[in-house]
């Protein structure tokens, strides 16, 4: 168990290495910077609040990244429970902004258009660079689910990439 | 890359590569978004002066003794929040003026913080970020700290 406060302190200092990968976690799902930097934050909130559960035989990225995946998809309940709340109000809204094209969007765009559970698999196993057992671990699935969800999450943005293309050079 | 993701690779054959470098080229840096966001505007001189008030009241309420620090802790948080926008900022701004928080992500002496304050302190705390965030301002600089800090010292010694 996770318990002395100098092993509190050097838990900290090991999760805060990870802070740039957690933004990006976040970042690369769609969040704005702003609110990725508010996830991160929660997430090292709960990590402290939940160290106890913290085994140091572990890696911290498996535990810090389970975290921070329950963190997103609580996010994600507030906003679809905001969404709904303003829903009525969007639908009255003649002159709504577009959303201005960003560095990485089309990337995150790519990201996007894959399913949520290629996406995850994705973002742990190429962008977090984990081994496919760790990804398995904080997704709670078997290793063969991840090898072949990666499998088909790479035909899929090659293709999405690909079409990309051949639309800008159509255009 | 790992040896997994390797061998996923190989099995797809040419071309997926580029797939995984155009995805990894794409990245963020911590504190790119507090760049974005404007500086808070030079405070006229009564809003200052309140801020210092308050500044003072939350040190005084952490230098008032270790249990009474912890009770204290956790009522300078809540009250805080609830106290409103300038209370606010005067709670997430004090933290550097003392040495606690570097920025508004959780470092060892902010933790140390939540950890002898508890639960409610660290949920007060996070709002606070968000309110702040909310409404485009940011923890302050060294510089406007050191300013805080001056005029909270002169406001002690005029008291």
């Amino acid at each position: 168990m996770w318990s002395s406060r100098s092993s509190d302190e050097s838990l900290l200092v090991e999760a805060k290495k990870l802070e740039k990968n957690l933004l990006n976690f976040f970042w690369r799902q769609g969040v704005s910077l702003s609110e990725g930097e508010d996830l991160v934050q929660e997430t090292y909130l709960r990590l402290w609040n939940y160290r106890s559960r913290y085994e140091p035989t572990a890696k911290l990225s498996t535990f810090l990244f389970t975290i921070a995946r329950q963190v997103r998809i609580d996010a994600l309940r507030r906003q679809t429970r905001r969404e709904a709340r303003e829903e009525a109000w969007e639908r009255d809204r003649a002159d709504a902004p577009q959303p201005t094209k960003m560095a990485g969007d089309d990337v995150r765009w790519a990201l996007g258009r894959l399913p949520s559970a290629m996406r995850e698999v994705v973002e742990l196993g190429i962008l977090q660079d984990l081994p496919y057992a760790e990804v398995a671990e904080i997704l709670g699935i078997p290793v063969g689910t991840v090898k072949s969800r990666m499998f088909n999450a790479l035909k899929r943005l090659k293709e999405i990439f690909d079409d990309e293309g051949s639309g800008r050079n159509a255009g | 890359m790992t040896k997994d993701l390797e061998g996923t690779l190989a099995e797809l054959g040419a071309g997926y590569r580029e797939v995984v470098e155009r995805l990894r080229a794409c990245e963020v840096e911590p504190h790119a978004a507090a760049l974005r966001t404007r500086r808070l505007a030079p405070l006229p001189y009564l809003a200052a002066a309140s801020v210092a008030a308050a500044l003072v009241g939350i040190a005084c309420m952490f230098s008032s003794g270790r249990s009474a620090a912890q009770d204290g802790a956790r009522r300078v948080y809540t009250a805080a929040y609830e106290g409103g926008a300038a209370a606010i900022e005067a709670m997430v701004s004090s933290q550097r003026a003392d040495g606690s928080w570097a920025n508004d992500f959780l470092t060892l002496q902010n933790a140390a913080a939540l950890r002898e304050a508890g639960g409610k302190a660290s949920v007060a705390y996070k709002k606070a970020v968000r309110y702040l965030r909310s409404r485009g301002l940011r923890p302050l600089t060294d510089e406007e700290l050191r300013l805080r800090a001056d005029l909270a010292r002169s406001v002690c010694s005029q008291g």
